[in-house]
């Protein structure tokens, strides 16, 4: 019988499986093993079933217009516990950071006055919001979610990629694969000691109730999503019922004197924290986008006058904007006097006229991302474009060199994939998920590692045709006294960093009728001056 | 006359009653409104606020709060059907002659670009050098400014961006609108004092100089004696940054002082917007904005 891995080809970057040609890592010697007990017929045969798993769940995402099964792979991607530890303190850190950062920006602005980070860098970044300004989480937090996305170098080393803290979502996939996976290969897990993801939802539920103001003993949680049409509406739906909480879309709410209000079956029924899933721009029309009808007018007032908190904090995009991120390892010095144990992607601010022509010269070396953009739209990958697009790429670099930032190419690890008869080497990246209760960060043990299923490709996003692979952390030898048996779990849909704007509004967008939303704006006259 | 030739050369304060009333008569029944006011003057070393009160009718319970701009913003909603609604916004304040009626006023005016040069380096003053939808210039005016100020200090260039636009735009109320660009104004050559503002804002910008839009009051005579009332309206004006925020009118063509009475700041009219609302309902209503200004001391 042919060895499935007879023909993997190791190339230039880390794989995560094995070190030399025949030669698994330690971690990955019991999935190597298990996995060579299987022919290509049956592991195709498996590779349908995950499939059909996840079309029966609705666990889709639209891709090219089209509603697709997410791509799980058959191979997990495997942590071990010294390298998780690493991950689990790095991403604690940049997340307590990214928390003092915030504070500081719609607070006092001390990083300002201690020139760490440049005034202008925040006050011209799309993610920062004036109408966010001034108010004050009951329990400090503006982050209780956050998506950290790591890369592996070709020396095996995790780099952070970049910071998702507005919407950041894609754990629903985490623990749909889990569940589909133990299905698929029980004997995977036989003989591993995997530690569980399926606490997710109530470590999120109990930092949902930590935020709430004070004096509420049992507090209101509901998720707030834009509607079905979005993207990502299944992990709504999913994160809801596995809190036990109510799925609500911006019609069931209303404010009332600085009360948000849930309108029920049963009457009026205040609502103290929102797990909202809808981007700043339409979460309240009285200060954002007007033509909003997905949001809750009088929202933003309400937690200003503190009776009610958003989760995330309406304008943590001023941290995750892409520019930010190149001062996040300054952050961490400046706020927590600590040096950073995850690094940065080596990145280029363009806003230097010397660097901004460096860069201009060798944009087929470098890979220029936009500071505002998610899920991998905008990137251009130098050394993969073709000289129109990188003559594109000059002139609008030239035109806003503060809307772009170039990083050196990582050539991101690769990890052995099934494609169709046989495993080969395609590039992955690890998205933990962090929960903020206010007294603990709380790191979820594996993550979203997600699989550019092209060869070569170095874009994971599932709008961009990726797929995603179950993430082990094996618990280590002593402490980790956690059950084992990652048996039990649910699902998810599809979706990057953030919301697609135009997922949230889609269809949903009221034109002036007679019973729309109206404006109205008073203009500034003078009038004559005669008495 | 230069603007900086102080209109009044009495170094004593004014008193100002201000009494501004808005009715909005929609067409029909209206509901589920939320609204912000920035009505309140501010209260600062040049202008003192002895007192603000906001009442409105359907009744509601206003809430206050001072957004990232410093403004003083009155929030309220009403949920029950309606089909007018009156705001009254009513103060007393004390405002101060312009700061060019201080006797050391000359040496301020060092027209030297240094200061500015390193405070827009610095990166603090980005919100009030970059343009904006509504202050942004054409080419062809910037190329036109560029030949009124090249070579002038910051001062005196704000002096003649004022004048020229005093000189060339008509004041013509109903002209524009309240989403009327500063370039679509100059287009037209007339608006009302918001369009002027933001012309000034916009070639102070262009010129260099970091600028800011004003809200406020103006008392419109600039003869009086105590115990005069008058009509007004909201006004709005423009503030340049050249070592310190200097006030121009390019409305009326002077330095504000104390027929000036300031509500808040921010990049232009947007971030100061007197009354914002957003209601279910009727589309369309009529405005009736009134304001009384009467000099008490």
């Amino acid at each position: 019988m042919a060895d499935v891995f007879d023909e993997y080809a190791l190339g230039a970057a880390w794989d995560e499986m094995f070190s030399a040609p025949g030669a698994p890592r330690p971690a990955y010697r019991a999935v190597r093993a298990a996995l060579d007990r299987f022919d290509p017929g049956e592991l195709r045969l498996r590779a349908d079933q995950v499939a059909r798993a996840f079309t029966d769940r609705g666990v889709t995402f639209a891709f090219d217009g089209e509603e697709r099964p997410f791509p799980l792979d058959l191979v997990p991607r495997v942590i071990a516990a010294g390298e998780w530890d690493l991950i689990d303190r790095g991403v604690r850190q940049r997340v307590l950071a990214l928390e003092a950062f915030l504070a500081d920006v719609y607070g006092p602005a001390n990083c300002f006055h201690d020139r760490i980070v440049p005034r202008s860098v925040v006050l011209t970044g799309s993610g920062f919001h004036r109408a966010a300004h001034g108010i004050e989480p009951t329990n400090g937090v503006r982050v209780h979610v956050a998506g950290i996305d790591l890369v592996r170098d070709v020396d095996g080393r995790f780099r952070v990629l970049e910071d998702n803290v507005r919407v950041p979502s894609g754990v629903s996939y985490v623990l749909e694969n889990r569940r589909i996976m133990t299905r698929t290969f029980p004997g995977l897990f036989a003989e591993q000691r995997v530690r569980p993801v399926d606490d997710y939802p109530v470590r999120l539920l109990k930092a949902l109730r930590a935020a709430s103001p004070r004096a509420v003993a049992d507090p209101t949680v509901v998720v707030l999503t834009p509607g079905v049409a979005n993207s990502a509406y299944f992990e709504h739906a999913l994160l809801a019922r596995l809190m036990g909480v109510q799925l609500v879309e911006g019609r069931d709410l209303f404010c009332v004197g600085n009360r948000v209000m849930m309108r029920t079956t049963a009457g009026e029924e205040p609502v103290h924290v929102i797990y909202r899933r809808i981007d700043d721009d339409f979460i309240d029309p009285l200060h954002f986008r007007p033509e909003s009808v997905i949001g809750v007018p009088g929202i933003l007032n309400a937690a200003r006058a503190g009776t009610v908190a958003i989760a995330n904090a309406v304008g943590c995009g001023a941290a995750d904007d892409k520019l930010i991120y190149t001062y996040i390892p300054e952050l961490i010095r400046y706020y927590l006097g600590e040096e950073p144990v995850l690094e940065n992607v080596e990145t280029h601010r363009l806003e230097d006229a010397e660097r901004l022509e460096f860069v201009l010269d060798h944009l087929a070396d470098l890979v220029l991302k936009p500071v505002d953009g998610a899920g991998g739209k905008g990137i251009v990958i130098g050394p993969a474009a073709d000289e129109r697009t990188l003559d594109n790429l000059r002139v609008q670099v030239s035109k806003n060199p503060r809307g772009w930032i170039a990083q050196r190419p990582v050539a991101l690890s690769t990890s052995p994939t099934f494609t169709a008869d046989r495993f080969a080497p395609r590039h992955i990246d690890l998205r933990p998920f962090a929960v903020n209760d206010g007294e603990r960060v709380w790191v979820l043990p594996g993550g979203l590692t997600r699989v550019a299923l092209r060869e070569g490709a170095l874009i994971v996003n599932s709008s961009q045709g990726g797929g995603s692979k179950d993430t082990w952390v094996l618990a280590g030898e002593s402490a980790h006294a956690e059950a084992v048996n990652p048996a039990q779990s649910a699902g998810s849909d599809a979706a990057d960093g953030q919301l697609d704007p135009a997922d949230a509004v889609a269809g949903r967008l009221a034109g002036p009728g007679a019973d729309g939303l109206q404006q109205q704006q008073q203009q500034q006259q003078q009038a004559q001056k005669d008495c | 006359m230069s603007i900086f030739e102080p209109e009044d050369t009495s170094r004593g304060r004014w008193r100002l009653a201000i009494r501004h009333e808005t009715v909005l008569r929609y067409d029909g029944p209206v509901r589920a409104s939320y609204n912000e006011l920035r009505m309140t003057p501010l209260d600062t070393a040049a202008q003192t606020r002895l007192s603000s009160r906001v009442e409105i009718g359907p009744a509601a319970q206003p809430w206050h709060y001072t957004d990232y701009w410093g403004t003083r913003v009155t929030s309220f909603d009403l949920q029950d059907p309606h089909e007018s609604l009156t705001i009254r916004a009513s103060s007393v304040v004390e405002t101060s002659p312009s700061a060019w009626a201080e006797p050391a006023a000359a040496e301020h005016r060092d027209e030297s670009w240094d200061a500015i040069e390193t405070a827009v380096k610095s990166g603090d003053l980005a919100e009030f050098t970059a343009p904006t939808a509504r202050t942004k210039l054409t080419p062809r005016l910037q190329q036109e400014l560029r030949e009124r100020v090249d070579g002038a200090g910051p001062h005196t260039a704000a002096e003649r961006i004022c004048g020229w636009i005093h000189e060339a735009m008509a004041y013509v109320p109903g002209a524009t609108g309240v989403h009327t660009s500063g370039r679509e104004a100059w287009e037209s050559k007339s608006g009302v004092c918001q369009d002027f503002s933001h012309i000034a804002i916009g070639m102070l910008r262009a010129a260099g100089v970091p600028a800011r839009y004003v809200s406020g009051y103006l008392f419109p005579l600039k003869e009086s004696t105590p115990g005069v009332s008058c009509e007004g309206q909201s006004h709005a004006w423009t503030e340049y940054w050249a070592g310190d925020w200097y006030g121009i009118d390019a409305t009326n063509n002077v330095a504000p002082g104390l027929r000036h009475v300031v509500v808040g700041h921010g990049r232009e009219y947007t971030d100061v917007v007197p009354h914002k609302g957003i209601y279910l309902g009727a589309p369309d209503s009529t405005l009736t904005v009134s304001v009384k200004l009467t000099r008490l001391a």
